[in-house]
């Protein structure tokens, strides 16, 4: 499409990335030839396009990938939807049923005894333990730890280094397995308390809240 | 088209921290290139911040990555706005000490983020600058940055466009046409 007399900049784009049919192309093309102002908007994105393409890819340092690599938290467990396949549904309601049966046989009959529910009895005990299984699944209750809500962050230097640090400014702070844990403080302060030249590195530390 | 990156998305989803490591791996450099030329100036720490930053993000947020979107314009993105914010804090004095101390790879970088090209780049307006890094430097398609930046193709091309053609003025180089 051409504004004016001149042709949009995506045209012009399209044209410079070899983009265009060939009647459009050449309809550019002469226009280029007449047109100084365009002709140079043209070489000007050329030289552009060349100049970036030409550029060198940077690299991460290994350093910093591991200070990634070391301060990827953990993740808290998915929260998973309830549902309950057709197989499960069966293998918790069919004793569920059972027990019922019985129950309803018992009060029909009179028969309070445990001997003769014992069979129902272990069904219900064993439904019961799935059925607690199951909502504690899909409550999403885990053991997996998690430091989601916490506030993290990297520090230069060890553990050790970095916890003299903290308490020479007057911050709770101790080594946990491999990171720092500190009480009492916000990160701003921890922040504050590391300095600049602080502030990365591979020692996590967690504030714990 | 299959993300080629998919099968280790969808490990990395369950919390295979394996499978993000070689995800890690894959993009670091490409993340690493996109913060440094968008954060600009001659913060290789800055670059490094927010790279590290940008996966933290993108290993927490991983379980809502929508399947069927693409991995490497989603992590973009999230590496785009750590930049943003990288940049927006302003730029941290390096001690000399980690000058002296830093790896090849950083001297590299600190070498070229020095040079003409990134002072022409850090004189483009920020939306400029993203998209001829993505385009030109990274290999991104129209479509993937119009995703990732929220914007028409046809801005994405008008700013490809105008982004070039500053980015010579500024260095006062063009080639002549065909």
């Amino acid at each position: 499409m051409v504004t004016g007399t001149h042709p949009e900049d995506i045209d012009l784009l399209d044209y410079v990335e070899g983009d265009l049919p060939a009647a459009r192309r050449a309809e550019l093309h002469a226009h280029l030839d007449s047109c100084a102002k365009c002709a140079e908007h043209v070489a000007r994105v050329r030289a552009g396009r060349d100049v970036l393409r030409e550029s060198q890819a940077l690299e991460l340092s290994p350093r910093r990938r591991e200070a990634i690599l070391a301060s990827l938290p953990g993740r808290p467990a998915r929260r998973r939807r309830f549902s309950v396949s057709p197989k499960r549904a069966l293998a918790v309601l069919v004793p569920v049923a059972a027990v019922g049966a019985v129950v309803a046989a018992i009060v029909t009959t009179g028969d309070f005894s445990t001997t003769g529910s014992g069979g129902g009895g272990q069904a219900a005990a064993t439904a019961g333990g799935e059925a607690a299984k199951t909502t504690r699944e899909a409550a999403g209750g885990g053991t997996t730890p998690t430091t989601f809500g916490q506030d993290m962050l990297l520090a230069k230097g060890s553990p050790e280094d970095v916890v003299a640090r903290l308490r020479r400014k007057g911050i709770d702070a101790r080594v946990v397995g491999d990171h720092v844990e500190v009480h009492g403080a916000t990160r701003a302060e921890v922040d504050r308390a590391l300095g600049r030249s602080g502030r990365t590195g591979a020692v996590r530390i967690v504030i714990v809240k | 088209v299959q993300d080629p990156d998919g099968p280790l998305v969808q490990r990395a989803q369950k919390g295979d921290r394996w499978a993000f490591e070689q995800l890690v791996a894959r993009y670091q450099d490409r993340m690493f290139t996109l913060a440094a030329r968008v954060i600009g100036r001659d913060s290789v720490a800055d670059a490094g911040d927010a790279v590290q930053e940008a996966f933290i993000r993108a290993w927490l947020a991983l379980p809502n990555f929508r399947r069927g979107a693409r991995f490497s314009t989603w992590l973009y993105r999230i590496c785009v706005n750590a930049a943003h914010d990288q940049r927006a804090k302003g730029q941290r004095v390096e001690p000399s000490d980690e000058i002296e101390l830093a790896d090849p790879q950083d001297a590299f970088a600190r070498h070229e983020l020095a040079g003409e090209l990134q002072q022409a780049l850090d004189g483009l307006e920020e939306e400029y600058r993203v998209a001829v890094v993505l385009y030109d430097v990274l290999g991104c398609s129209y479509a993937e940055i119009a995703e990732l930046t929220e914007v028409a193709e046809g801005t994405v091309k008008s700013r490809i466009f105008r982004g070039r053609s500053r980015l010579a003025e500024i260095l006062g180089t063009s080639r002549e046409p065909d």
